[in-house]
């Protein structure tokens, strides 16, 4: 099976009405931490104390190590959603 | 509820079914109450359960809804079983975490300010999205 060079990203987040973020054709060991580091420039998103930002892509949340080739396996292209999440309960 | 609240909902509610399908949920507009949801969902874990959540809103976006766990749809939430175990979850009671109206209310002196609830975007989603990761990544079974 060939190895492909480039994935093609985009990346959604339901607390912003801004369009998907295209991230264009990126090189395939690129970190799901770059890319989310993009999107959140993108839909100026911003770090906030007690809130963590992480990627999702085929209903499980992808750690920021992980390459986009790992995540898009076979395919040319991979959609995540960002997600916010504040890590402080009551 | 008033109608621009449940135009803008209306709009919504299409990105939130599409993301229950591809979870293996629903989801249900109630047929009595403007602005009441019925979600059926899963935990990726166990996709023999099932969860039903009532959503209430009452202003949208403005204010987030009321979140609580239920028989089934259109039925009670006051009863254990029909709760996940999953942190910061009050099977039968409510749910204390900055998504839902309980959890802002029990929280009116710190919350609004260390976590203001957001009025952009898709809402809805936003909600059913932090309910689907809950229920995927700190599920620990069914309350008794």
């Amino acid at each position: 099976m060939p190895v492909r060079e480039a994935i093609g990203i985009k990346v959604t987040f339901a607390l912003s009405k801004e369009k998907p973020y295209d991230g264009g054709e990126v090189p395939a060991p690129t970190t799901v931490g770059v890319e989310r580091e993009k999107a959140m420039t993108y839909f100026g998103a911003q770090p906030e104390p007690n809130t963590v930002f992480y990627l999702v892509a085929h209903g499980q949340r992808q750690p920021d190590e992980r390459t986009v080739g790992q995540v898009a396996g076979d395919a040319d292209e991979v959609e995540f959603g960002l997600r916010k999440e504040i890590v402080q309960g009551g | 509820m008033d109608l621009e609240s449940q135009a803008n909902l209306e709009e919504d509610e299409k990105a939130v079914e599409a993301f229950l399908l591809e979870n293996s949920g629903r989801c249900t507009r109630d047929g009595s109450v403007p602005g009441v949801y019925w979600l059926e969902m899963r935990p990726v874990s166990e996709q023999a359960e099932r969860y039903f959540v009532r959503v209430g809103w009452s202003s949208y976006p403005h204010r987030p809804p009321s979140v609580k766990f239920a028989i089934g749809i259109g039925g009670v939430t006051n009863v254990g079983r029909a709760w996940p175990v999953i942190s910061g979850y009050g099977p039968g009671n409510f749910i204390c975490k900055p998504f839902t109206a309980e959890g802002y209310a029990a929280h009116s002196t710190d919350w609004p300010n260390q976590h203001p609830w957001p009025t952009t975007g898709n809402l809805f989603l936003y909600v059913a999205e932090t309910l689907q990761s809950d229920l995927d990544e700190r599920y620990q079974g069914r309350a008794q």
